[in-house]
């Protein structure tokens, strides 16, 4: 790192003392900057990375509610909102004892730069409270969210903050959140994402990550001049991410090969084909079963226990299920049987040794920052859908998907190009993102 | 709502019964001389003779006799023992009887005192000299031993008339008889027939118990000697009256009246026109006098008055067959049961039934069966009530099978295969023990009836499913006709125990009641094993020995003995299988002091296209050991699942909530946790393989099936929710698309069942009524229409185990050095003294950062305290099992599973958050593990670091630590306040 990152991360250790997570994430980010520095000196005279280190706003705020037994309870209310150069704050909201300040400013940093890359305009932002949804009745948890509204709304809108769900924050809560809102502010608009589809939700919420991860995956090839169809593929996981990836692959011609849970993975060499999928969702969304029973199934399959999935050769790996599913003797045996393309449904399934045996061989790798930006980008699809008030049908908010990570992958590309790693999207997906934040607060001023 | 507990309720009729005859003689002090003794019985054994004639009676509680010799020894034997009765002869050698008897009631007032006389001369010089009045009554020795049996039995009469009418009704025969010589001998007569006949009747009681209670209910016998004398017992027992015996000649107004008995009778007659009255007399002549009042006689001479007077018993005061006639006399049927008199009554001519219903002939049958309450419902009501005489028909038929019914709900009912009918709801097979799960069973049939609970929730009924348990007797015999003992305590295998069962013969009176038995108990059946030790275990339905489910709808009625045998067997041979044995012997007991009986319990539910469950089943606990969050562990836990309860009891997903507080789910916040960790499918009994034979494991019968089977059999959208991923939300009901779930939000949430209100109501009751917190099973099955009520199926109850040996730990709120660690928050409840490792995630080097790979360290450890079957205390920062790698270890239940007590620890500035994420904490509950939360910015919590990370480990890894003490820890939680210590080894704090 050069010697302005290091001062520049030396002030934030200093003045966020005991956020380490928040710490953790600036020092990767900063990590990867040296060579944008280099080319962007602008930046440093701008002090772009010494503003976009520091949020633009955090609001903490009380929350009083009463409980069922008519006691009174207080928690503490955050909302970060980090960076809005090149669009409303973006970000979601947790409900979770352990949350704390750190926490919210190295998820919503975070949130910045995987917002930016989906070059949707969203910002970044992230909030929640210390509230446990864990052990609350219904009741309880709507008086708290209607608590916590009555404050956040003063401090978002659609076109300032539009907050999302997180842990702790599903359906339910959105819904609360969104009638408060609705009521102190006595306006239906846009606020909030991952509304049900009755009042202002988008469609393929469930699948995006899948399909946008297979998108993703698709334009990685096609810079090789390759195609999915007619390829092999392996997925890991058995959840909505594999289910739809799966979906994908089967729509493009590609042949998956297998499918895992926590218990172990099945392998078919035959494929699997969209009637097994149909058996795959019922098993897996209807009975909740586990994965060997498709093997039980389709005689064309076999069942392994345990972990063993990347040991299928194949030529494209999907890991859909969980972190560090991937490590580095994976990546090696995923190499020699010729897989040449990785993109990541999941969170940081690769291990970074992993991930620098993929980025050393060349591979076409996707990472997760980047491939798996499908489900932020459908919440930036509903954001749009709301400000046009329409709602646009599943064919057309997959073909936006589509489009943006189209939009993704070429960032990541270029980005990769101009700092001389044309492979390595990494840096590109790191650099890109910040890019186009960093550009934007160059343009508006020392705000 | 909560019952209102009051244990003379609970009692009430067996406390009336109970309350007879208060006074009873128990011990007779005889003052007679050896001679005399020696002439009231031949061989001098007099006490032989009292008890041989209480047994021919079926009598309990014979007297014991102490004799002397003279009055001075009488006197001195009063001051120092209690007596319920004196028999004096009037040749006492030191002391005039009548002078005697004054002192006697000096030293024990109000005691009776009989004389008895030897000849009729002695009562005449006693009586002249008016000393007769001194004794409660005077008797004629007439070389009839059965003179005694009457004297004790007038005497305790005497004592216990008046509050045994007042009480429950008792009815009382008046006899007046002026001559000690006649009713000397006719008071025995009399008694001996209402005791013979009382016990006839009895022998109908649903079991023996309760035919000792009601012979205390016999009718009562009171001796008038003169005409006032018997007018004023009447106009004070009229009420009660079965009927007057008389002579006819008496004292009236102090002078002899010839008519004195026609006059009495007059007089009964404006007042009870209808009162059974048998006058005496020498004098044929009288005859007719009496038939002019209504009342039979009787010739004091006839050669056959014994047989007369039985038959007088027997026609007027309700003994013997129910004779149905026309009204001119003609007889048409007789009915000698219930059940018989519930059939005439159906069917015989209604000339006849209304002819004794006018007559209030079925009460007097009824009291003479001492069915008080049911004889005083039919007096009371009036043949002229109904505008149609076959009402009268339709009344009396529901009256009397509602009363059976009644009669037998909440009581154990003896088996009598040539009369069981299937109505008794929980009957004994067999002699010996009931066990500790038919005991239990017992007492919840006995509770559920004896409180108003049956309707207590308007819309359901609350019941105990009819079920029969085969005593211990059987068992015992089983073992001994085989001679299997000797093998079955031996060394054999599982597979060789069972065999050998498995060939042994039934006993032949069993294989005959169970026929019986199944020949009326067509419905598919759980047999449980309920054995002699099982209350000393306390466990909580850790399923030590098996339970059968069968089917029980083969064609063929012998087929089906043959599996409900095979079943049997199974849970006989489960004694000695090695399972059980270790378990026997970790209790303190010995394998071969255990014995078996054999619940037959009608499994509950409805069959749905071939297959058998209950909508719900459930087990409910009033104390919870392991409370989180808001719940309190007094507030009580309930587990429910749809169908049978095996899920819970294997430790599958089901939904867990307190009835107190049935809003809060601990389990589920977010609906991935309803996904994860949701009952996905269910057990029921397969109806489509009736000839299946039950074999080891209990397996055989049972089919699992999957939600949607439950959907399309109607009952999902009672029990289930839907999750629609497209809005991230459950929604409760299954009236949208989306994957359904089992919640029972239809129940809690949306309340179409009271379902905790009704267990909270249940476990006040169970655990006022024990004293201890209990625990129960349950299910129901839930009816939409208004037509039927929905039903709630009490199962069974007994008490929890609390370990009482938990010391108090407040008295550690200080510091100590002898002290690991210490916790507010801590679950599970008793003590451990048997782990001597520890595995620990270290703090020296921890980094949050590093928490996703350290399950993997910790899994290997954990494994090899699975191959050496050891438990080990495990530490570490909470949250165990997450998916976040920032909130904690995402472990699998697989990689701790060995742990005997989990610690979470603080680590730094590490905020511990308690792992209650369901499957984890379902495994906590399932496995008993003790759980510790030290949260150090509480100020009771404690770590201490210093010790544990001075010891020399023994194995350790870049992230986790194991260590080995030389002793074991003593780890106490006690579970009603949530607190734990862990003690170092004994004197640990000096190293």
């Amino acid at each position: 790192m050069n010697q302005y990152l290091d001062s520049v991360l030396a002030t934030v250790r200093a003045k966020n003392r005991g956020e380490d997570e928040f710490l953790q994430a600036v020092e990767e980010v900063l990590g990867s900057l040296a060579p944008v520095l280099e080319n962007h000196p602008e930046y440093i005279e701008a002090k772009i990375v010494d503003r976009i280190v520091e949020p633009e706003r955090m609001v903490v705020f009380r929350v009083p509610w009463i409980d069922d037994g008519g006691n009174i309870q207080v928690n503490r209310g955050f909302r970060v909102e980090f960076n809005s150069a090149i669009g409303p704050y973006k970000g979601g909201l947790r409900f979770h004892p352990s949350v704390n300040q750190g926490i919210l400013k190295f998820l919503g940093f975070e949130q910045v730069f995987k917002n930016s890359l989906t070059t949707l305009p969203m910002g970044g932002g992230k909030g929640g409270s210390d509230f446990d949804p864990k052990g609350k009745s219904d009741l309880e948890v709507m008086r708290f969210c209607q608590s916590f509204m009555t404050e956040l709304s003063r401090h978002i809108g659609p076109n300032t903050d539009v907050p999302a769900g997180d842990i702790g924050v599903g359906g339910r809560e959105i819904g609360y959140l969104f009638g408060q809102y609705k009521r102190v502010r006595n306006a239906f608009e846009g606020v909030l994402t991952g509304k049900a589809l009755n009042w202002g939700g988008s469609l393929i919420r469930p699948e995006a990550t899948g399909y946008g991860t297979v998108y993703f995956a698709k334009e990685m090839l096609q810079t090789s001049g390759r195609s999915i169809d007619g390829l092999k593929v392996s997925v890991s996981g058995s959840g909505n991410v594999a289910q739809y990836a799966v979906q994908k692959v089967i729509e493009m011609g590609g042949k998956v090969l297998s499918l895992s849970d926590s218990s172990g993975f099945i392998v078919d060499e035959e494929g699997i084909s969209a009637e097994k999928l149909e058996y795959v969702f019922e098993l897996k969304n209807e009975r909740r079963g586990r994965i060997k029973e498709y093997a039980e199934k389709y005689p064309s399959a076999e069942y392994y226990e345990g972990t063993g999935v990347w040991n299928v050769p194949v030529d494209i790996a999907l890991p859909c299920a969980t972190e560090n599913e991937l490590n580095g003797d994976d990546a090696d045996t995923l190499l020699k049987n010729g897989c040449f393309c990785v993109a990541e449904g999941a969170n940081m399934p690769s291990t970074p040794n992993a991930v620098d045996k993929f980025l050393a061989a060349k591979i076409h790798y996707g990472p997760g920052k980047a491939a798996n930006a499908g489900g932020v980008a459908v919440s930036g699809l509903e954001m749009s859908q709301n400000s046009m008030r329409l709602s646009w049908t599943r064919e057309e908010v997959d073909e936006r998907l589509h489009n943006i990570m189209i939009a993704i992958h070429e960032t990541c590309r270029q980005t990769a190009a101009t700092y001389g790693e044309p492979e390595n999207y990494v840096l590109g997906a790191n650099i890109g993102g910040f890019l186009k934040i960093a550009d934007s607060m160059l343009d508006q001023g020392v705000v | 709502m909560n019952p209102a507990i009051n244990l003379q309720d609970f009692e009430k009729e067996s406390a009336q019964f109970d309350s007879l005859m208060p006074c009873k003689v128990k011990e007779i002090l005889l003052v007679s001389s050896l001679y005399d003794m020696h002439n009231l019985r031949e061989d001098g054994q007099l006490a032989s003779t009292v008890l041989s004639e209480y047994a021919e009676l079926r009598l309990s509680g014979a007297p014991k006799i102490k004799r002397v010799d003279t009055g001075q020894d009488a006197l001195e034997a009063l001051k120092h023992s209690k007596f319920g009765l004196i028999i004096v002869f009037r040749s006492l050698s030191d002391i005039d009887p009548v002078a005697f008897c004054k002192q006697a009631r000096l030293i024990s007032p109000g005691i009776p005192v009989v004389l008895l006389a030897f000849h009729y001369k002695e009562l005449e010089a006693i009586r002249d000299q008016g000393g007769d009045k001194a004794f409660d009554e005077t008797f004629f020795w007439n070389g009839e031993s059965k003179i005694l049996l009457a004297i004790i039995k007038y005497v305790e009469d005497k004592l216990n008339v008046e509050a045994d009418t007042e009480l429950i009704g008792v009815r009382v025969i008046i006899l007046v008889e002026n001559s000690v010589r006649f009713y000397s001998a006719f008071l025995p007569l009399i008694y001996t027939e209402i005791l013979r006949q009382t016990s006839d009747v009895m022998l109908e009681s649903i079991n023996s118990a309760n035919r000792l209670l009601r012979m205390r209910a016999r009718p009562k016998i009171l001796l008038a000697e003169n005409y006032e004398e018997a007018l004023a017992l009447f106009k004070k027992y009229k009420r009660y009256l079965l009927g007057v015996i008389s002579d006819i000649q008496f004292s009236r107004g102090g002078q002899n009246d010839e008519s004195a008995g026609i006059r009495l009778v007059a007089a009964i007659r404006r007042e009870a026109s209808d009162l059974p009255v048998l006058l005496q007399s020498s004098d044929d002549g009288m005859a007719v006098r009496a038939e002019a009042h209504n009342a039979s006689f009787l010739n004091k001479r006839s050669p056959r008055l014994l047989n007369k007077l039985s038959n007088f018993i027997k026609e007027n005061f309700g003994f013997g067959d129910f004779i149905f006639r026309l009204p001119d006399g003609t007889e048409l049927v007789r009915a000698g049961s219930f059940r018989e008199l519930e059939k005439c009554v159906a069917q015989v001519d209604i000339r006849s039934l209304l002819f004794h219903a006018e007559k209030n002939h079925f009460s007097i049958w009824l009291m003479a069966r001492t069915e008080f309450d049911l004889a005083a419902r039919l007096r009371a009501r009036r043949v002229s009530e109904f505008d149609d005489p076959e009402k009268v028909r339709a009344y009396l038929i529901k009256t009397l099978k509602d009363f059976r019914h009644e009669r037998q709900r909440g009581k154990v009912t003896d088996f009598d295969k040539s009369k069981y009918d299937g109505q008794a709801e929980f009957i004994r097979i067999g002699e010996g023990s009931l066990g500790g799960k038919g005991r239990g069973l017992a007492f919840a049939s006995n509770l559920i009836n004896r409180y108003p609970v049956y309707s207590a929730f308007s819309g359901t009924s609350i019941s105990v499913p009819p079920s029969a348990v085969i005593g211990t007797g059987a068992f015992d015999l089983f073992m001994e006709e085989n001679q299997l003992t000797e093998f079955a305590l031996g060394d054999h295998s599982d597979e060789e125990i069972v065999a050998a069962f498995a060939s042994a013969t039934m006993p032949r009176k069993l294989v005959e009641d169970l026929s019986a038995y199944l020949a009326v108990a067509t419905y598919p059946l759980a047999v449980r094993s309920s054995s002699l030790l099982e209350d000393s275990h306390y466990q909580p339905f850790a399923g030590i020995f098996e339970t059968h489910f069968l089917p029980n709808n083969h064609a063929s009625l012998q087929a089906r003995v043959e599996r409900l045998t095979a079943a049997i067997k199974l849970v006989y041979a489960s004694v000695y299988c090695r399972n059980s044995r270790h378990y026997i012997e970790a209790t303190g007991n010995r394998t071969e002091e255990e014995k078996m009986a054999v619940v037959l319990q009608k499994i509950v539910g409805r069959e749905r296209d071939g297959y058998f469950y209950p909508m719900i089943s459930g087990t409910a606990r009033s104390y919870n050991f392991y409370s989180v969050g808001r719940i309190k562990p007094e507030e009580g836990i309930a587990y429910t699942a749809l169908g049978l309860g095996k899920t819970i009891m294997e430790g599958e997903n089901c939904l867990f909530f307190s009835p107190a507080n049935s809003q809060v789910l601990p389990q589920f916040s977010t609906p991935q946790d309803y996904l994860r960790n949701t009952q996905r499918e269910f057990f029921a009994v397969d109806m489509h393989q009736p000839s299946i034979f039950p074999e080891q494991g209990g397996e055989k019968g049972l089919i699992k099936l999957k939600i949607s089977t439950a959907e399309k059999h109607g009952v999902l959208k009672f029990v289930g929710s839907t999750y629609s991923a497209d809005n991230d939300r459950i929604y409760p009901g299954i009236g949208r698309k989306g994957t359904r779930l089992i919640t029972f939000d239809p129940i809690l949430k949306s309340r179409i069942f009271p379902l905790d209100e009704i267990l909270q109501y249940l476990l006040e009751l169970g655990s006022s009524a024990m004293n201890v917190p209990v625990e129960m099973e349950f299910a129901v099955e839930i009816n939409p229409g208004p037509e039927k009520a929905h039903e709630f199926w009490f199962l069974q109850i007994r008490p929890m185990m609390v370990e009482p040996s938990v010391e108090d730990i407040s008295i550690y709120d200080g510091e100590n050095h002898q002290i690991l660690c210490k916790s507010d928050q801590a679950l599970s409840n008793g003590r451990i003294d048997d782990v001597r490792d520890i595995v620990f995630v270290r703090n020296d080097n921890f980094d949050r950062a590093n928490m996703v790979h350290m399950a993997d360290h910790i899994g290997r450890f954990n494994q090899s305290f699975c191959d050496e079957k050891k438990p080990y205390m495990l530490v570490g920062p909470g949250r165990w099992g997450t998916a976040d790698r920032w909130l904690g270890i995402a472990t699998k239940w697989d990689q701790i599973s060995s742990a005997r007590v989990i610690v979470e620890a603080a680590y730094g500035d590490f905020v511990v958050e308690p792992s209650f994420g369901t499957h984890f904490f379902q495994n906590l509950i399932t496995f008993q593990i003790g759980y510790l939360t030290i949260n150090t910015s509480n100020e009771y919590n404690f770590f201490d670091w210093d010790w544990l990370n001075s010891i020399e480990p023994v194995a350790e890894t870049e992230y986790v630590r194991h260590v080995r003490l030389e002793r074991p820890l003593n780890i106490l939680i006690d579970g009603r306040c949530g607190k734990a210590v862990v003690f170092k080894p004994n004197g640990a704090d000096q190293d």
